[in-house]
């Protein structure tokens, strides 16, 4: 709180100071084309390190407030940008160079760049101004709606890093994280990165633009650029600030105790009414009705409670005329939602990048980011237990004199099998992540001839240390003392990469060309020490916490200790690639691009890959013969190309001799047996990909256009096959999957006047997911038995599968043959199979799918895919004067949701259940045709997994709203300046419609138990730049 | 000027070093560290087999062979119990094991299948590394009986819950050779014959300081319930006489401990699946737990699957004491002055899977990891040998049958004259129903039962009669796992009555 109030001082000081002192200025001029001398509309022109922009009229004039020491950057499709210092001027005109000099609109693609107008891929491009509108711990969060064909499921919880797929899943296996290559190295996330180190984001979506990273590559590549100083650039400071609290959002509405305890009457359940007649007995009749107890507990509101979130960054760039640096530091911190428990994330980055040129033949550089956070890992069984704890039960009980030391309320007191109360994990459990990450990068770069050949040679470290430290306090529920323990767990990775390039760039006549030949040394070694202890002495508690150590648990385990290093399959992999890429262009109207990558590694049996891939591009706006009026670009590509994917488990490829001991008679004895499964790649995971795009411009470049359609098949697969009669799953390289989509992306941006200019852009994309490969088998199962999963040949991966609920018996009874005619009829089952299974009036009526008259395996159907078929994007922007408004919205649909929460009363009848299920029972005849009765939730017959389980989980959501006023420094008269300021507020998440019912429409995998709710965010920012 | 030399020099100097690299590259060794910390078979102690059986009886401890699926498919199908547990687990194994509508995969079902075959292979590693040993020594050959004995209580478990199943008896190297067609019944109880009949010549009468290893009346017990399962009764008689002759048990352990932790391996013990969990050391099995009370707190003892029902309570004669060893009440004393609490989802539950308070209290665990799985005791082979004898006839067999029943019902009056009177009759029927009554009682919950039913015949009647209107004949065998069948391509065909 403390903390707060500084922020908010500082701010209204500088508030203050600036509508005192601040003089704004405006800068206009016009902008011309080098070769025509023509104005040039749309240039956007921008003050640099700010998000104040504007855009050339029809005649190439703009007007932009700006303050005497700022800089001007102008930026346009086809003219290399430029940067000016405003320099004490009032009028700043720009001559823009057509593209073709070394500063260029350019894409970042991995060893290289390229410019934008002669992709043949597909490569999408966040920059730096609109990853910092999104106050996260992490970058990725802001790409959400942003990107079409990136979804991201967002993760509300404390430093947690959101779920990433590109253009969908493609591999049985693990994640399907992309690859993310930060400044050359690379990671599996990048939650270490402070988003405002980044420069630009470049997500490689097509397989022709991933190629180059080989076999790295098959989930999908983003690539990260950090920020730089520029040569030639006056030093600049920057303070970015932001503050804002989270708040959880559509909380879940759990029955109260009028609605469960009429819950429980209508189970008819004897026990569960014994246990209501505990809690009134208990703690007290209700005042008004003496049929409910006095108790009635929000569980979601008791457990969490708005928390704050803030985020400080101090950046110094600058460069001289042979140098250039970067250096910053940032401090992030978000306290989590949960109350009573130590739930948090803080984060603190330094960087140094710096490059120089040592002679006018060699540059070399160095780029250092290191990364210390400490993180308090909520409990997330807590969301479990608040859906699952009954309202009738308080979150303390006095009475519970030999709970200790906190008397919270046990729900086994009132009878039920469980103690329920989420604040059991809450009180008594802290778990603490202690996380260093280390980017290192030093490289050279010799231009072998002047501007056409060079040589770069570039090593990069990571280095990743996670200490982990959970401590389980001894407590005494009141019925059951808990003993304390403490495991600790500790891995080192340490990853190398290592390239060595040539690039080659020429022309001949109209003949362009660029030419890569490489080659790559990467390693990744880890080391992983745990160890546990139970029995703490002296008893720990938050308040000692001198005695969370290992030395003072008096019982270990051996099975809970562990030292895995080198000697550990996963621990020592290797890998070694040749890589080549040949960019070529026909007086920039006909476009060719190839790469071809060979990779080798120790971690299949399958040691060596070939992945290549080809691009073509037609810029039809540059033929001669091209004249449409309105259309000011106009290009067609093509792209094909092959992936690898090795972020798979290594494989043995022999059998195995495991221990498998036993005791006799009390005694131990050891045993060994060879194992007969094992796994053997025989062929890398392969991703093949075909790319069809159009890019086009129009209406002088107001109206952009940007369409993809994908073919995205991966084959070779690993899939755990199960042999006959050996009980084990051994993988081989077989499955396949296809994922197809289209990408639209369409933005238009016009300035009305001199004050006014604004924009609006969407982007859909489409995916369709189907599994079509399985080596023979025509499923593989996933998730659990219960509420299973299956992946099918022709159907999306792990889709839910099961019973199609199509309604609710009205009437009826299976006591009375009259009934159960009339129930056949209704359901078309057989009439002894509903006598056999004694369906009644409020149970569900499941399809009969082959019509057999009876509900068997043979009836399940494929009920649902977590993969959403849409995801979409809109975003606008205008700018008044110094007010900079944007809005995104964004949404997701045609995907289903496995509520487990709901489902888990199948496990026991101890539960609450949900508002909206409370409500919508059905309660006889007409009431329900969808929910089942209060009795029936508890019968088997209504407790398969079906499409009761499984909801649509589309929703529509306004992803962030933000407003931003700037005020200028100017010169005042006694020579003192003012730095330019800018206010920012931020909405993040406010609004979000949907359907499901739970927290948010966002799992990660499809399946909600305990998933973390994400809160809205409103932050307050600040901004100063000297 | 100067420039461009250094740079010509830089160029040749820069091609040169990436040349080397790029070729260099090429025949590098820099990708040939294998990986480590797996062992493979170089890495067994030459000779002995002694690691191998070990490991072939931790195969025991599977869930499949000593845990859910063997108390579901040997008794939750008979008469006498109930699937239990919640409406939950119901809603998946109900229909199945108390509606006798068999499902083509269900995880208990699968899981019975799988453990076994686990089973099966881990023995044939024992017996198919004997070729590779020259001379191979005394210890050797018993090991291999050892394995031999386990193959062959797989197989008759197999036999008696799938009917016709491949027989597996190589080791299995690729997924191509594992596929095999079924045997027919008789085929494969000859090579369980071949087996049993191996593992009684070579196994030891005791091991010493190894009690609980296979014997050779644990192999004379799985062949006398061979037989016996053939109506083979004459051989049948001969292997359990040759148990009972051999002095190595007797009825001396009172009925009410013989499920107690103190009396594992004891005189009544034949054979039984060998656990052990202290708190540090876990090597158990969880048959009590998956039976345990489902209760809450101290009460919560497991899942409480497998539940005795009042058909098998009024099965006992008046006053009957194995009554109360065989059934925990909810709400009364479990035998060891603690009272169960009276609002448990259950009335009843299965004593004989009861740990003692004691113990659980000591390890600070509720859940019996340490509680063995009697798989075969004395008393089950001396019944067998009565009926044995009453269906061969005769008079001296006769008696002889009545000899064997009463030392049965002897032990369980346990000095109280004034219950279960001796069975007198030498009328062979009621002979046989007298016989049919005391397994049904002396063995209740030992997963006996189902399988005596088939074996008797009357599986479909007393099923009937006990309520199950949905059981059939063809419910005596499941429905190979569907999964197994789609995996062989062909070659493995299904059961023709789940077709």
């Amino acid at each position: 709180m403390k903390n707060t109030l500084r922020n908010c001082f500082w701010g209204l000081c500088l508030l203050w100071c600036g509508a005192v002192y601040a003089q704004e200025g405006r800068v206009s001029g016009k902008v011309t084309d080098a070769l025509t001398a023509n104005g040039i509309p749309g240039v956007t022109v921008m003050v640099k390190g700010t998000s104040v922009a504007t855009q050339t009229d029809a005649a190439g004039n703009y007007s932009i407030e700006a303050a005497l020491t700022d800089t001007l950057v102008f930026r346009s499709l086809g003219f290399a940008p430029q940067e000016i210092a405003v320099d004490n001027r009032t009028t700043v005109d720009v001559v823009l160079e057509d593209q073709g000099t070394e500063l260029e609109e350019v894409v970042v693609i991995g060893y290289g760049t390229q410019r934008q107008r002669e992709l043949t891929t597909a490569v999408s491009t966040v920059r730096a101004e609109e990853i910092v509108r999104t106050p996260a711990a992490t970058a990725m969060q802001s790409l959400q709606g942003r990107v079409a064909g990136v979804q991201i499921v967002s993760s509300g919880a404390p430093g947690a890093s959101p779920t990433v797929r590109l253009r969908g899943i493609g591999s049985f296996e693990g994640g399907a994280a992309p690859l993310y290559v930060v400044d050359g190295m690379f990671f599996d996330n990048i939650d270490f990165l402070n988003p405002n180190d980044i420069e630009t984001i470049s997500v490689l979506k097509d397989a022709s633009a991933a190629a180059i990273y080989g076999v790295r590559a098959g989930n999908g590549v983003v690539l990260i650029e950090t920020k730089s100083g520029a040569y030639n650039q006056q030093g600049t400071i920057e303070y970015d600030a932001y503050y804002g609290i989270q708040n959880p959002q559509n909380v879940l509405q759990m029955a109260n105790t009028e609605q469960f305890v009429q819950y429980v009457q209508e189970t008819g359940a004897s026990a569960d009414n014994t246990f209501v007649q505990n809690a009134i007995a208990r703690f007290g009749a209700h005042p008004s009705n003496p049929n409910l107890p006095n108790v009635n507990t929000n569980w979601y509101n008791e457990v969490m409670s708005p928390a704050p979130i803030q985020n400080h960054n101090l950046t110094f760039n600058g460069g001289g005329e042979n140098t250039r640096y970067s250096i910053g530091g940032s401090y992030f911190d978000q306290e989590g939602l949960l109350n009573e428990h130590r739930n948090n994330y803080r984060r603190m980055n330094f960087r140094v990048k710096v490059d120089s040129r040592v002679k006018d033949w060699l540059s070399v550089g160095g780029n250092f980011n290191a990364s210390m956070a400490r993180q308090y890992i909520g409990e997330n069984t807590a969301w479990f237990r608040s859906y699952f704890s009954v309202p009738i039960l308080p979150v303390f009980d006095e009475n519970n004199t030999a709970a200790a030391p906190h008397r919270l309320a046990n729900a086994q007191l009132l009878g039920y099998r469980g103690s329920q109360n989420p604040f059991f994990p809450l009180y008594y459990v802290d778990n603490r992540h202690h996380i260093a990450k280390l980017l290192g990068n030093f490289h050279l770069e010799a231009n072998i001839i002047e501007s056409k050949l060079k040589f770069r040679t570039q090593y990069n470290y990571g280095l990743s240390f996670i200490n982990r430290r959970r401590v389980d306090f001894e407590y005494n529920d009141g019925v059951t003392r808990h003993q304390s323990a403490i495991r600790r767990e500790n891995t080192s990775d340490y990853d190398q990469v290592w390239d060595n390039f040539l690039t080659y760039d020429d022309n001949f006549g109209k003949h362009n060309l660029n030419v890569v030949l490489g080659q790559s040394f990467r390693s990744e070694y880890s080391e992983l020490l745990y160890a546990r202890g139970t029995a703490i002495s002296p008893a720990p508690s938050r308040a000692a916490e001198q005695y969370w150590y290992l030395r003072n648990a008096t019982d270990f385990d051996l099975d809970d200790v562990g030292d895995a290093n080198e000697n550990t399959l996963n621990a020592n992999l290797r890998f070694l690639s040749f890589f080549g890429r040949a960019a070529y262009n026909y007086d920039e109207r006909y476009l060719f691009y190839t790469t071809f990558r060979r990779d080798g590694n120790n971690k299949f049996q399958k040691k060596w890959g070939n992945f290549a891939t080809v691009g073509l591009g037609w810029i039809i706006s540059s033929e001669e013969f091209f004249d449409v009026g309105g259309i000011d670009f106009l290009k067609l590509r093509a792209s094909w190309g092959q992936l690898g994917n090795d972020a798979i488990s290594p494989a043995v490829g022999a059998p195995t001799l495991v221990e498998n001991s036993g005791a006799i008679n009390d005694t131990r004895v050891v045993g060994r047996r060879l194992d007969p499964t094992y796994d053997l790649i025989t062929e890398w995971e392969t991703t093949v990909e075909t790319n069809f795009g159009l890019d086009a411009q129009f209406l002088n470049s107001r109206l952009s256009l940007e369409a993809d359609y994908f073919i995205r098949d991966t084959r070779s697969l690993a899939v755990g096959i199960v042999p006959p009669v050996i009980r084990a799953s051994e993988r081989r390289s077989v499955g396949e999957i296809r994922n197809t989509g289209v990408e639209l992306n369409l933005n238009w941006r016009d300035q009305l006047s001199e004050d006014f200019s604004y924009s609006i852009g969407g982007n859909i994309a489409t995916l369709k997911n189907t599994v079509r490969g399985l080596g023979g088998a025509g499923y593989l199962d996933a998730g659990s038995s219960e509420f299973r999963q299956r992946s099918i040949i022709g159907q999306p991966y792990q889709a839910f599968f099961g019973y199609d609920v199509v309604g609710v018996f009205q009437e009826g009874h299976f006591s009375s043959a009259a009934d159960i005619a009339q129930m056949a009829q209704v359901s078309g089952y057989n009439p002894e199979f509903i006598a056999a299974r004694q369906l009644q009036a409020g149970d569900l009526i499941f399809r009969d799918v082959n019509g057999d008259g009876v509900i068997d395996d043979e009836d399940r159907v494929v009920l649902g895919s977590y993969l959403p078929k849409f995801t979409w994007g809109l975003n606008l922007g205008f700018s008044y004067k110094r007010f900079d408004f944007s809005a995104l919205l964004q949404g997701q649909s045609g995907y289903s949701i496995l509520n487990r929460k709901r489902g888990e009363l199948i496990f026991t009848n101890d539960t609450n259940i949900d508002a909206d299920l409370a409500a919508n029972l059905w309660r006889g005849p007409g009431t329900s045709n969808s929910y089942p009765s209060a009795s029936g939730l508890r019968r088997s017959w209504n407790q398969p997994m079906s499409s009761y389980y499984v909801e649509d989980g589309s929703y529509f959501r306004v992803q962030n709203v933000r407003l931003s006023y700037s005020f200028f420094g100017r010169e005042t008269q006694g020579g003192a300046m003012l730095p330019r300021t800018r206010l920012t507020f931020t909405a993040e998440r406010p609004l979000t419609v949907f359907r499901y019912n739970g927290f948010n429409p966002e799992v990660p995998n499809g399946v909600d138990r305990e998933v973390y709710p994400v809160p809205a965010v409103y932050t307050l920012g600040l901004s100063i730049s000297l | 000027m100067k420039t461009k030399i250094i740079t010509a020099d830089i160029k040749r100097l820069a091609i040169a070093y990436l040349t080397v690299w790029l070729l260099a590259g090429c025949g590098t060794d820099w990708l040939e560290i294998k990986p480590k910390g797996r062992f493979t078979e170089e890495d067994l102690p030459a000779g002995s087999l002694e690691g191998r059986v070990f490991a072939a009886y931790s195969g025991l401890r599977s869930e499949a062979t000593s845990g859910l699926p063997y108390a579901a498919v040997h008794n939750i199908r008979s008469d006498d119990a109930h699937l239990g547990s919640n409406s939950g687990d119901y809603a998946q194994a109900g229909p199945i094991y108390d509606e006798f509508n068999y499902s083509l995969s269900h995880w208990l079902t699968d899981s019975y299948w799988d453990g076994h075959y686990a089973l099966i292979n881990l023995t044939n590693n024992v017996i198919t590394a004997l070729d590779s040993i020259a001379e191979p020594s005394t210890g050797t050959l018993v090991n291999v009986a050892e394995a031999k004995f386990l193959r062959g209580w797989a197989y008759f478990n197999l036999v008696r819950t799938f009917g016709e199943v491949p027989i597996i008896d190589f080791r299995i190297t690729d997924q191509a050779s594992a596929i095999r067609p079924k045997s027919t019944i008789d085929a494969i109880y000859r090579f369980i014959d071949a087996d049993i009949a191996e593992a009684v010549a070579m196994l030891p009468e005791q091991w010493d300081g190894y009690p609980g290893r296979a014997t050779r009346g644990a192999a004379l017990a799985v062949q006398t319930k061979t037989y016996m399962a053939r109506q083979l009764y004459a051989q049948a008689l001969a292997s359990a006489q040759a148990i009972i002759s051999s002095g190595v048990y007797d009825l001396s352990v009172p009925y009410h401990q013989i499920f107690r932790e103190e009396r594992e391996n004891s005189k009544e013990s034949i054979f039984e699946i060998q656990a052990l969990f202290d708190g540090v050391q876990d090597f158990g099995v969880t048959w009590a737990s998956r039976q345990g009370v489902r209760g809450s707190g101290e009460w919560n003892l497991g899942w409480g699957w497998n539940i005795p029902n009042q058909r098998l309570i009024d099965a006992f004669e008046p006053n009957d004491p194995r009554h109360e060893a065989t059934v925990l009440y909810s709400g009364k004393d479990d035998g060891f002055g603690n009272v169960l609490p009276d609002n448990l989802p259950r009335a009843q539950w299965n004593k004989k899977a009861y740990t003692d308070p004691a113990i659980r209290r000591q390890l600070g665990n509720n859940f019996g990891r340490w509680f063995n799985v009697r798989i075969i005791r004395y008393a089950d082979i001396v019944l067998l040998a009565a009926e044995a004898a009453n269906e061969l006839g005769g008079d001296a067999n006769i008696d002889l049958a009545l000899d064997y029943l009463e030392q049965v019902r002897a032990r369980a009056r346990g000095g109280n004259s004034g219950i279960l009177p001796p069975v007198t009759t030498r009328n062979q029927a009621e002979l046989r129903q007298a016989i049919r009554h005391e397994r049904q009682v002396e063995l209740g919950m030992e997963n006996e039962r189902f399988f005596d039913l088939v074996r008797w015949g009357i599986d479909v009647e007393t099923m009937h009669g006990a309520g199950h209107v949905g059981y059939q004949q063809r419910n005596r065998y499941f429905p190979i796992p569907q999964k197994e069948v789609d995996r062989s391509g062909g070659v493995l065909i299904q059961n023709p009555d789940y077709q």
